[in-house]
């Protein structure tokens, strides 16, 4: 099959064309080029090989000059200076494009059309062109947020203290982000409260006191103390792989015990790898407002406010860097694990470097089972709605997928707060072994009764039917 | 809301400018659109483009009318469910590593087979993060085409068998199944493979407008001459299901794009990620605009996690059916496992009949 160009452009038939020229508009790679206001996208991949140029009969063929082929290093020694027209133009469409190989940066002549066809080409064509804007502010955010939690309306059953952490996100889709808007036209009663203080304050709810919400998970203050006690005893450092939403929230969390019992220096010494970058379906599944702890920095680790001084004894350190092979012998003050030899092979035994450093969190899996040959590495993982803390998970990694359902967030607050009881819960008992495999420290999943010691009954109202919203439905 | 509006202060700031700059650098527009072509068999994705008109895809839509035969509700209501299988068989799972090129895994996998007899269910290959379902007979087509797969030269096998296979027989009532038409929906799905128009999409051109707010990309869907400009229909293998760890599965969807994306389960194993809601509510009508596809009131939602159902990135994400996901409800209909079987039976065909094997 001949690929046409239009007529209407040269003022001659389609069969008697024999010149096009098509000027570069930049010698940049990848460059693009104009033709007839269409902007033509060039690839490396049009190249083609010699020997398949030679059965397209009437191409003139050039051999790359010099200059090309420093320019464009990657052309193979035998490949040549081709011209692919990909694109059927029916002689009444108004616009077509052009592949061209990223070789040409001149003027050239193509002396005749080329039958491309591979038997198959003849039967298919390019679509029209269609546009797709993807918007990087609010729909991009909103978008993210109707994936990633559970979208659900407030059951409006007279309730009293409910917690409306769940229905953020449903909220705020619904009024296009626009918090006082939302806030409005929600009305939410007087005695709604927030787990997360950034909800609280988005929606001027009263938020839940953290002892409150540590009796609802059935621990009292006397019971915390204690429980940091003997953690401290033990002079434990810890290593947070990752300040994400694992991250953000035991570190919130722990703190919140140690401001409610009076304790600091809870850790030796406690160290944070985190690259700095935030994926922003995780935004709101940080229990603080990231954008008024950006003013000084704009850094995701700002949120860490005093936490790290309230709790390590030794100034605490932040790696701004993703945890990695190369990082573990990271030449910090106090490495996570050392090595021998200079040169680092297969067979260098690494080990940690401080028997009483603890590294926690939850990154990837081919971390976690570096972490774990290491020693030391309690892996706290989350579901839909449950948690879970492992130490030195043995993980078949090729089988392993991480999977989440839809996160229902007063849900995913309590289990966090949980994780960073569980935490300590481990770091206190004697009995603990930071080289034991494969065992469950903790799992745990919230599900929303409260106990009689709380100060009052707080409803969470987590029936949801674990289902993604469709656009059609959370547009309503 | 002030905190989601861009202002340079905010950490959203700095996550939406990282999306920003990926687009910018992007150096080939269509991936921005299709998704990195090094990521097609990320996983041993397959995802063909299937043209409505072809009688073998109207042939596919049509069998489902007998689909109810092996999905009735009496048992369904209890069993339809993935979790009996999931369990059974990902606790027996055995692994054999070095198991050679794709030729070599296939032929071992076969005498495999055949000791295991009627206690085995399924077969993963694994090579790196590339795991594909060789016994999904969308895949053992695919297999017979050129692709990246092949060019793989150590593959670990995984074998999973039931821990007992009677009891899961009866769960999903294999007594029930209708081997000749689960053949015909199997012999369908393959002749739509067949039929296919290349999956391609290219880009134009992107514009990021001046605020750096939104981006335009325009590009073009590759279609068969006579397909409509508006609509494309894929077949999507569903190779695997997870809770966290791997299992295979034998599923197939038929995704329909035409601006929104829209999709329905075409075998009993059906997908966690679209919203079908039983197996049991298959209930075929038929239209007779130009399109001349059957209409089912089950076209529904697909969900494909974080990335966006409108690109073919997003619904290359179908080969691996989060159970732990939305639309995780009943999935698995009443004679699920024969149809497993006779998949696998029909995949060692495709082989042995090609010469792979």
């Amino acid at each position: 099959m001949l690929y046409h160009l239009r007529p209407s452009y040269t003022g001659l038939t389609a069969s008697a064309i024999d010149k096009l020229n098509i000027t570069m508009e930049t010698t940049e790679f990848p460059f693009k080029c104009v033709y007839d206001g269409v902007i033509l996208a060039i690839t490396s991949s049009d190249v083609i090989p010699t020997d398949q140029v030679q059965q397209m009969s009437g191409l003139k063929v050039l051999d790359p000059t010099q200059a090309m082929r420093k320019a464009f290093p990657r052309l193979p020694a035998d490949w040549k200076y081709i011209i692919d027209i990909t694109a059927p133009v029916d002689t009444d469409e108004t616009s077509f494009s052009v592949l061209m190989s990223p070789y040409t940066h001149e003027n050239f002549t193509l002396n005749l059309l080329v039958d491309m066809s591979d038997g198959t080409a003849g039967d298919t064509r390019w679509s029209e062109i269609r546009s797709r804007t993807v918007e990087f502010t609010q729909d991009f955010v909103r978008e993210q947020i109707r994936t990633r939690y559970a979208m659900y309306d407030r059951p409006r059953d007279g309730l009293s203290n409910v917690v409306i952490d769940s229905f953020v996100p449903r909220m705020l889709y619904k009024y296009n982000m626009d918090e006082d808007t939302a806030r409005l036209a929600e009305k939410l009663p007087k005695s709604a409260v927030a787990i997360s203080p950034w909800f609280a304050s988005m929606f001027k709810v009263r938020q839940m006191e953290s002892e409150q919400i540590f009796k609802i998970l059935g621990f009292n203050k006397a019971q915390l103390k204690s429980l940091l006690q003997a953690v401290k005893l033990n002079k434990w450092s810890l290593a947070f792989i990752g300040y994400g939403g694992t991250g953000v929230n035991t570190l919130h969390w722990l703190s919140e015990i140690a401001r409610l019992t009076h304790m600091v220096n809870v850790f030796e010494h406690i160290q944070v790898f985190e690259s700095d970058s935030v994926a922003s379906s995780n935004l709101l599944r940080f229990p603080k407002n990231p954008a008024i702890y950006t003013n000084k920095t704009q850094c995701k680790l700002d949120m860490l406010g005093d936490e790290l001084t309230i709790l390590s004894r030794l100034k605490p350190t932040l790696h701004r860097r993703r945890w990695s092979k190369s990082i573990r012998y990271y030449p910090g003050d106090r490495p996570i694990a050392v090595h021998q030899h200079n040169r680092i092979t297969e067979q260098t035994e690494i080990t940690l470097s401080n028997e009483k450093l603890i590294t926690y969190g939850a990154p990837n899996i081919d971390t976690r089972e570096e972490l774990s040959s290491l020693g030391n590495f309690i892996s706290a993982t989350h579901g839909s709605d449950s948690c879970s803390l492992h130490l030195n998970p043995e993980q078949d990694t090729e089988l392993q997928v991480e999977s989440y359902g839809v996160i229902q967030l007063s849900g995913f607050f309590m289990n966090q707060a949980r994780l960073a009881i569980g935490l300590l819960e481990a770091l206190a008992d004697p009995e603990f072994n930071p080289k034991d495999t494969n065992k469950v420290l903790m799992d745990y999943s919230f599900d929303g009764s409260v106990p009689s010691s709380a100060d009052r009954n707080y409803n969470f109202q987590l029936q949801h039917n674990g289902l993604v919203m469709t656009e059609e439905e959370a547009a309503r | 809301m002030e905190q989601f509006r861009l202002h340079r202060e905010s950490v959203l700031h700095r996550a939406l400018n990282e999306e920003l700059t990926a687009f910018k650098n992007s150096t080939s527009l269509s991936e921005l659109i299709s998704g990195d072509v090094n990521d097609s068999f990320k996983g041993g994705n397959v995802l063909c483009k299937v043209l409505p008109k072809r009688v073998s895809l109207i042939k596919l839509l049509s069998s489902l009318k007998n689909i109810s035969s092996y999905t009735d509700p009496e048992y369904a209501g209890n069993y339809s469910c993935y979790t009996p299988l999931f369990r059974d068989v990902t606790e027996s799972i055995v692994n054999i590593p070095d198991a050679g090129d794709i030729t070599a895994a296939l032929k071992l996998l076969e005498s495999v087979i055949a000791d295991i007899g009627g206690e085995f269910y399924g077969a993963l290959l694994i090579s790196g993060k590339t795991i594909i379902n060789p016994l999904h007979p969308l895949v053992a087509m695919s297999l017979l085409e050129d692709s990246p797969i092949k060019a793989v030269s150590n593959w670990r096998i995984v074998i999973y068998t039931f821990n007992n296979a009677g009891v899961l027989h009866q769960n999903y009532s294999s007594e029930s199944a209708e081997i000749s038409r689960i053949d015909e929906n199997i012999n369908s799905l393959i002749q739509s493979f067949s039929a296919q128009v290349p999956t391609e999409i290219r880009g134009i051109d992107s514009q990021v407008s001046e605020s750096g707010e939104t981006a335009t990309v325009r590009f073009q869907v590759k279609k068969h001459k006579d397909e409509e400009d508006n609509v494309e229909m894929y077949l999507s293998a569903h190779q695997m299901i997870t809770a966290g760890i791997v299992c295979p599965y034998y599923g197939t969807s038929v995704i329909k794009m035409n601006g929104g994306t829209s999709g329905t389960g075409v075998t009993p194993m059906l997908s966690c990620n679209l919203s079908s809601p039983s197996v049991t509510e298959h209930n075929w009508t038929y239209s007779t605009d130009s399109e001349n596809v059957p209409k089912n009131s089950n076209w529904s939602s697909v969900c494909t996690g974080n990335l966006n159902n409108r690109t073919l990135h997003g619904l290359r994400s179908l080969t691996h059916a989060n159970t732990l996901s939305p639309y995780n409800t009943r999935i698995m209909g009443v004679g699920a496992l024969v149809y497993a079987e006779r998949c696998v039976q029909k995949s060692l065909e495709i082989y042995k009949t090609s010469e792979m094997i």
